[in-house]
């Protein structure tokens, strides 16, 4: 697939996405903010597994950024002047405090799954493929492995409140 | 990949697990399906946590310590004191069973005589010619050693088969017809050493084995006859026209160290020095004569007893068959309701009760 195409696509994609999280204009924006990303600093990337997981790391990040912009714009949560907080000038705590917080809910979690996931997910995180864990578990063909993961999934997201994130809006 | 196939990949996406080929088909579904994109950006806030190597180290710890491989859990169950201790208790108990119940088992297996009930038949065929078995007749006969024929239909101890036995007076006194004038008596080879059984009232001239291929018919007497080699005993029998036989049980005694007879085994053999009775129990009264075969080929006297239906004799009543060398003692037993002054004649084939031969080796 061409990179041209495989842009118009992901602006597609990403327009929908961002409406269902930001305003249905500021979801046109952000996506066109994007692909300018995509085109000027990764222009050199443009194959497909590549391209994808990028514009979504981008994707969030600027709907994360758009978030955060509109709570301290006051758009959600009317606050007075004393209390606004100052910017820090560290490194996005903002960020860092959501990880964490993610971490820890997952940490609770995945304690809670069962052996088999608790397996499975351990080989995922240690780096392993399908097809290793495949044979390091038994499993009679890869597509087992799938549906095994896919319930492991389902099963992990019900354990975390249905949503990786805590703020999902 | 179908839709449903390709859902199941997105577990992949935020830990990083999707090959090349896994990941291409995932992203292209996605550019084409928007739940599938949707989805799959709301991975991306658990692949951002996981792309952090310590993040990734921590959740790992969180899911405990890694399952064993099955047959690594299976090594480390086996190994446990437990286990060991009653592995090793089974084995011990195999062991300590397998020594007590084989001597139980040698045990069980008796030296018994067989009590075989058959039914006198008449002597209306008896050819010459079927008196002698044939070689392979008579190993088949030698086979069936005494308890060793599953076939035969009762076990008795041996001193119990002796003392109950049924006498056969019935079939020995019963008339017999006239029978064909013997040929030259060929004497059959007799059983060698320690036989035990003997012979009643059996008509001479039918082989053990037509006897027992014979169908069981309603016999007012059935004759018990004892030991496998009892047919071969009377081998050599001829009816007798004027000497009427009669039944008798018999077994060989060997003199033990403390002077006293003692019944031997089936299958003894007798050493150079050993002296050896014949104990007989006759199924009705009248003379035992035991006869010696000389090495002339001539026949004498050994010993002669009047006798009482069901009481034990011993013959020779004093003293023992005895020889220094090795050699085969040729013996005739006969027992007759009338006292018999040819003792020559009694040798003859019809007048043969039992045919025993004692050999020292």
């Amino acid at each position: 697939m061409e990179r041209e195409r495989i842009l118009l696509k992901l602006r597609e994609r990403i327009v929908a996405f961002a409406a269902s999280h930001v305003q249905g204009d500021i979801a046109e924006d952000l996506a066109q903010e994007v692909l300018i990303l995509l085109h000027e600093k990764y222009h050199h990337v443009d194959r497909l597994e590549e391209l994808v997981p990028l514009a979504l790391q981008i994707a969030r990040f600027k709907i994360m950024s758009l978030r955060r912009k509109s709570q301290r714009h006051g758009e959600y949560t009317q606050v007075s002047v004393a209390d606004i907080q100052l910017p820090d000038p560290q490194a996005d705590p903002a960020t860092l405090v959501e990880r964490k917080l993610m971490l820890e809910r997952l940490t609770q979690s995945v304690a809670q799954l069962g052996e088999r996931c608790r397996e499975l997910l351990r080989l995922k995180l240690q780096g392993r493929n399908f097809g290793e864990i495949q044979k390091r578990m038994g499993a009679q063909s890869i597509n087992t492995v799938y549906t095994w993961d896919h319930r492991c999934r389902q099963q992990l997201i019900e354990l975390m409140g249905g949503s990786w994130e805590t703020d999902k809006k | 990949m179908s839709r449903d196939e390709i859902q199941k990949l997105l577990g992949g996406y935020a830990t990083d697990t999707l090959s090349e080929a896994e990941r291409r088909a995932l992203f292209a579904a996605a550019l084409e399906d928007q739940d599938l994109f949707d989805a799959l950006a709301e991975e991306q806030a658990l692949r951002d946590v996981l792309l952090d190597p310590a993040a990734r180290q921590q959740v790992i710890e969180a899911l405990g310590p890694a399952r064993e491989p099955f047959a690594a859990r299976l090594w480390r169950g086996l190994r446990q004191p437990a286990v060991l201790a009653m592995a090793g208790g089974l084995a011990v108990l195999l062991i300590v069973a397998g020594i007590v119940l084989r001597p139980a088992r040698h045990a069980a297996r008796p030296e018994a005589m067989v009590a075989d009930a058959i039914t006198p038949t008449p002597p209306t065929v008896a050819p010459p010619a079927a008196i002698p078995p044939s070689a392979a007749l008579r190993k088949k006969m030698e086979s069936r050693v005494v308890g060793r024929n599953p076939k035969l239909p009762a076990r008795l101890p041996a001193d119990r088969a002796l003392a109950t036995a049924q006498p056969a007076a019935e079939s020995a006194a019963s008339p017999v017809p006239e029978p064909v004038p013997p040929p030259a008596a060929p004497v059959p080879p007799p059983l060698s050493g320690g036989v035990i059984g003997g012979v009643a009232g059996t008509p001479a001239g039918v082989s053990e084995a037509k006897e027992r291929m014979l169908p069981a018919t309603p016999a007012p007497a059935p004759v018990l006859r004892f030991g496998a080699a009892a047919g071969q005993a009377i081998a050599g029998g001829r009816f007798a026209k004027t000497v009427p036989k009669a039944a008798v049980q018999y077994s060989l005694l060997v003199k033990g160290a403390d002077g006293a007879y003692s019944p031997v085994p089936a299958g003894a053999v007798f050493h150079a020095g050993d002296a050896v009775r014949v104990q007989i129990n006759p199924g009705e009264g009248g003379y035992a004569y035991l006869l010696q075969r000389e090495g002339s080929g001539g026949w004498k006297l050994v010993a002669s007893q009047q006798v009482e239906k069901g009481q034990r004799y011993e013959l020779p009543p004093t003293g023992g068959l005895q020889s220094d060398v090795p050699a085969r003692l040729v013996l005739r037993l006969v027992l007759s309701r009338r006292e018999q002054a040819d003792v020559g004649a009694l040798a003859t084939a019809g007048q043969v009760t039992a045919a025993i031969t004692v050999e020292y080796r």
